[in-house]
């Protein structure tokens, strides 16, 4: 038994080393220049008729109601004019990241993939994608997307371009035009800094317990349920003037004094009881179908939500609410100046692509302005290329809004650790709001400070490792 | 005369609390089935509207997702894994019940281990094995129902052959030893004359592997990417990030009771037979 | 034709031993001893050929190849290198056992108490209830057996269906627990949060022991129903009240039931992670983390295979000692009537 065992064992072993799984797979980057004529963005015949026939995978996450019918809607066109056959498969959000991870490792995949910006510089690391700085000139490189845009394309410490900018998302103060009426509180001022916010909110609580005979909490977020909790986070750690890490994010910087203010003004809004506690049982996008539902009078959400009010097949949205929503800027924190969270996200190429034109003819085409615009507007996000952003600025104040918000918008930075980094501030995050709410612990700022730094410890760690 | 009413009188209450406890017990799958006739907003809002059920979630749910495919793989997957796992489990089952062969105890010993270990510590190699199987050989057990069926056989047989173990025990040896008398070779008189008799065995052997390949989760969600998704990954995609389908998830999950509880409720007079084989003594 | 069993019916439960004595073989196949013995051998070897064989293929050569992994520093970096990823001998084990500055450490020790008491809660839960149930249901009474039908319902409700109809009936504010508990039956004042803090133990502790009842409660019933009633009325005669005859008569005689119930129940429940998963999500929280959803979250989340697989191995080694230890007080039961 012994004998055979370790000779399984070699074997194995020897097989795995040999085949290398994944990086430093077969197929080398063999595709020169070949797209680059073809890389006008009105399309041509030209390379168009070398592709016919081809099919090129995509993967996608549920970007909105209907995701993968109104992709297929949006690159028909494409399909139509250069023959190629695109295959849109939806891998939903809890799974996504473990799904891009193996394919990445593996080499078996898809051809396109999107993935968060957030994500890019940990499936960089990998090294299952493309570089795609030669290409990008094609569709007018760093100069079509605003910086803060742009950065989510590189990555800190690996050379080049990994994803390009598909869509974008911004987070905002949603908030109920008619509750803030019957609270006697001015939208103008409702929101502009940390104490008028608290303020606001104090005014709900006191004078708008219930509306249009509805029960209606001031305020409500998702706890550590929500992929998305660092986000909704951060930009007040950001407002006090703290950051997630260092200048040069070689060090955690969530336990220093600004970070820490800025954690708790957003747990003492729960603790205080201005912040609905049943709503940290939920994930994001429970709380976000509570507003919705006209159960909070104010809350933050993505810039796709505002859209949705619009939709009848939406019903998740009550009358009250509907009629009634509206949006507002983020908050200016103690720094003097107000963050929003940005996000959005890239399609990056696999390395072990066979389609690899026919790929990038597929993303060319899904930066066109035009392109990026109707997708944008399906989905209710915001698109990411500059020109098609100030377009969608001037449409509407609250548009212009938004606009002005993701010009100033602020994301993290582009490690490849940040993904579990993230995950380590999500956990102590979501005890600390578990505190605020009375369970789990007493909530005073010793006990904050040790969560923060149980954070940066677990955060340092993670920076600390390397390809060894 | 009292005697008898003061026994009526415990009867009664005892009966009352029977059916209380059944209630008990069964209130929660109503409450599923009530979920489902609501409307998404409603669910979503925890607004319970009992009085005008809707079985429009029973209809969207096969649009949202891909429900069909999901339904088809779990009852392809688990259907073949659970036939194998008996099959393969009768036979380990009778060798162990009935001889005493060489190597008998690290076998025992095996499949109790096989029990005892945390399914995330073999997963990533598993996962491994089945891409570089894909990529060098003509074997495709990525994302495939053979290869599901191959890693839910495996993990089902182990305890199905304590089952059935326990099962041949209770049948007499007289019955193969007569047979080979009359001319049967050891493994015919197994076939021909033992299996039919733990027919019960056999089903409830079945059925319990079935409910439990039914169940997984971390192994088809690791393994699987596009074709070979089971319901238990699949379900999950009633919950994105961006919208959400409550009550098609509920209607989901009846969806997903109803085969396993028809498979059990058909059988089961004979799977509890099977599962209290043990428990009866002459 | 003799046999050396004298009763057609009654196996024995459980345990790994064996009452063979091999009855007289037939005549054309007697061939001497070592003849006999290798034609037994073979024979046993083709049968459980197919069982070794998917069992050596997922268990055996993955299981070995996991181990590997535990001694290697599997991180983001070195990640797509697998099992070429830099050696770290038993620095894995050391972080999670010795490194007190190491969340991790903190985190599998967290995760390590509250899996204890999960599995104890579960499995005394269970036990209690399936006991409790079947004790009921041990009687005749209009509708006995659609009830003792409908009574299984729970086990054959899939897990994860389990575990989101559970989270949405736990919620504070709308489900259906806490309106019953505070708005139907006035039995609480205010609405206990359970899906958080130290609640969210019970969040899962309780629809876990909701769905292990069934299959206890039946084999239980089953095993009560077998028990002749002469013990029962001889008892009472001599004036045995029934609590006393419960725990005189009854419970030895299910003791070997009881055995086997409490050694899979452990095992199953210790190693339990749709139903924390998909209810809470990928992080449980400090209160509800058990070792399944923290090895699986280390592993696929933070890229961290070499963590997980040395906490799946040192699990592992716990359970066969827990195993070791049972088998020491069943082992009389398990090896009982011959």
């Amino acid at each position: 038994m012994k004998g055979i065992r370790s000779a399984a064992l070699t074997a194995i072993a020897a097989l795995a080393l040999a085949t290398g799984v994944g990086a430093c797979g077969s197929s080398s980057d063999d595709d020169g220049g070949g797209s680059s004529t073809a890389a006008s963005t009105t399309g041509g015949g030209g390379a168009g008729a070398s592709l016919r026939g081809e099919r090129v995978r995509l993967w996608i996450m549920n970007n909105g109601p209907d995701p993968v019918g109104d992709t297929e809607r949006i690159v028909r066109p494409f399909e139509d004019r250069t023959g190629v056959d695109v295959d849109v498969e939806l891998v939903g959000w809890d799974v996504q990241f473990d799904r891009i991870r193996n394919a990445a490792a593996s080499g078996e995949g898809p051809d396109v993939t999107q993935a968060g910006t957030t994500q890019v510089p940990f499936f960089a690391a990998l090294g299952g994608f493309d570089d795609l700085s030669d290409k990008v000139e094609s569709i007018g490189g760093e100069a079509a997307y605003a910086p803060g845009i742009w950065g989510t394309s590189q990555v800190v410490g690996q050379e080049g371009t990994w994803g390009i900018p598909w869509f974008t998302e911004a987070r905002t103060v949603y908030y109920r035009r008619d509750v803030l009426e019957k609270a006697g509180v001015d939208p103008r001022t409702a929101f502009q800094d940390w104490d008028s916010f608290r303020a606001t909110l104090q005014a709900i609580k006191d004078r708008v317990p219930e509306i249009g005979g509805q029960r209606i909490e001031p305020f409500g977020m998702p706890g550590k349920k929500a992929f998305d909790l660092v986000h909704n986070v951060m930009p007040f750690v950001w407002g006090a003037g703290g950051a997630e890490l260092n200048d040069d994010a070689t060090r955690s910087a969530i336990n220093t004094p600004e970070a820490q203010q800025g954690v708790e003004f957003f747990a003492d809004l729960v603790a205080d009881g201005l912040a609905d506690r049943s709503m940290l049982e939920r994930d994001g996008t429970q709380v976000e179908n509570q507003f919705k539902g006209g159960r909070l009078g104010v809350w933050i959400g993505g810039v796709w939500v505002l859209p949705s009010a619009a939709r009848k097949d939406d019903d998740n949205w009550v009358d009250a609410a509907r009629r009634n929503v509206a949006v507002a800027p983020m908050p200016k924190g103690p720094s003097g100046e107000a963050f929003t969270f940005v996000g959005g996200s890239n399609l990056m190429l696999f390395k072990n692509s066979e389609h690899k034109e026919a790929a990038w003819a597929l993303i060319e085409y899904l930066s066109q302005d035009r392109v990026q615009s109707e997708y944008a507007d399906l989905m209710g996000m915001f698109p990411s290329r500059l020109a098609a952003q100030e377009a969608r600025g001037e449409q509407s104040p609250q548009q212009g809004a938004f606009f002005e918000a993701i010009q100033a918008g602020r994301s993290y930075a582009a490690i490849p650790q940040w993904g579990q980094i993230e995950n380590a501030y999500k956990t102590r995050f979501g005890t600390i709001l578990d505190m605020a709410a009375g369970q789990g612990g007493d909530y005073s700022p010793e006990a904050v400070r040790k969560q923060l730094d149980d954070a940066a410890a677990e955060a340092d760690n993670l920076l600390a490792q390397s390809a060894g | 005369m009292s005697m008898r009413s003061k026994r009526r009188a415990i009867d009664w209450s005892l009966n009352a609390l029977t059916y209380l406890a059944l209630l008990a017990m069964l209130a929660p799958v109503l409450w599923l089935v009530a979920s489902s006739l609501q409307s998404d907003g409603d669910l979503a809002r925890g607004t319970y509207d009992l009085l005008h059920p809707t079985f429009k979630a029973f209809g969207e749910m096969w649009e949202s997702v891909d429900f069909a495919k999901y339904l088809k793989n779990s009852v392809i997957i688990c259907t073949v894994a659970a036939a194998l796992a008996t099959a393969f489990a009768s036979c380990g089952g009778y060798a162990l019940a009935r001889t005493r062969f060489r190597g008998r105890a690290p076998f025992s010993l095996a499949v109790i281990g096989t029990q005892l270990i945390p399914g995330a510590l073999f997963l990533l190699p598993v996962f491994i094995g089945f891409i570089w199987l894909k990529q060098h050989t003509f074997i495709h057990l990525f994302d495939s129902r053979t290869g599901m069926i191959l890693v839910y056989t495996a993990f089902f047989t182990p305890v199905s052959i304590y089952f059935m173990r326990s099962f041949f025990l209770a049948i007499p040896r007289d019955l193969e030893e007569a047979a080979m008398v009359d001319g049967c070779t050891r493994f015919g008189a197994f076939l021909k004359v033992v299996l039919p008799n733990a027919a019960p065995g056999l089903l409830a052997t079945f059925v319990y592997a079935f409910l439990f390949a039914w169940d997984e989760l971390l192994f088809v969600q690791a393994l699987t990417e596009s074709n070979a998704e089971t319901i238990p990954v699949g379900i999950r995609n009633f919950i994105g990030n961006y919208s959400q389908e409550y009550a098609q998830l509920m209607a989901a999950g009846v969806v997903s009771t109803v085969p396993v509880v028809v498979a059990f409720f058909a059988t089961q007079r004979w799977l509890v037979k099977g599962l209290t084989a043990g428990a009866v003594k002459g | 034709m003799s046999s050396t069993r004298t009763s057609p019916v009654s196996p024995p439960a459980g345990g790994p031993q064996d009452p063979v004595a091999p009855a007289a073989t037939p005549p054309r196949a007697r061939r001497g001893r070592l003849g006999r013995a290798w034609r037994r051998d073979r024979f046993a070897w083709a049968l459980i050929a197919p069982a070794v064989v998917v069992m050596v293929l997922i268990h055996l050569i993955p299981t070995a190849g996991g181990v590997l992994l535990s001694f290697r520093d599997v991180n983001t970096f070195t990640f797509a290198r697998l099992f070429g990823a830099p050696w770290a001998g038993l620095e894995n084990y050391r972080a999670i056992l010795f490194d007190a500055d190491n969340p991790i450490h903190s985190g599998v020790f967290n995760a390590a108490g509250n899996t204890l008491v999960y599995t104890v809660a579960t499995v005394a839960g269970t036990l209690v209830g399936g006991m409790a149930l079947a004790l009921l249901l041990n009687r005749d009474f209009p509708g006995q057996k659609v009830v003792r039908t409908l009574m299984l319902t729970p086990w054959v409700v899939p897990s994860f269906v389990v575990a989101v109809l559970w989270q949405f009936m736990w919620q504070s504010d709308v489900g259906i627990v806490n309106k019953i508990l505070v708005d139907y039956t006035g039995l609480l004042d205010e609405r206990p949060v359970w899906l958080l803090g130290g609640n969210s133990m019970w969040a899962i502790v309780i629809p876990s022991i909701w769905r292990g009842i069934p299959l206890a409660m039946l084999i239980f019933l089953a095993a009560l129903q077998s028990v002749p009633k002469e013990l029962h009325e001889a008892a009472a005669l001599d004036g045995a009240g029934a609590i006393r005859r419960f725990r005189s008569i009854t419970l030895p005689l299910l003791r070997p039931l009881i055995a086997v119930q409490l050694l899979f129940g452990t095992i199953y429940a210790a190693y339990q992670f749709t139903i924390p998963w998909v209810m809470l999500g990928s992080n449980p929280g400090n209160d509800a983390d058990l070792m399944m959803t923290l090895i699986v979250r280390q592993s696929f989340s933070n890229n961290l295979f070499g963590i997980g697989a040395a906490a799946s191995s040192l699990l592992t080694i716990v359970m066969l000692v827990w195993v070791a230890a049972w088998w020491l007080a069943f082992r009389r039961d398990m090896e009982a009537d011959r």
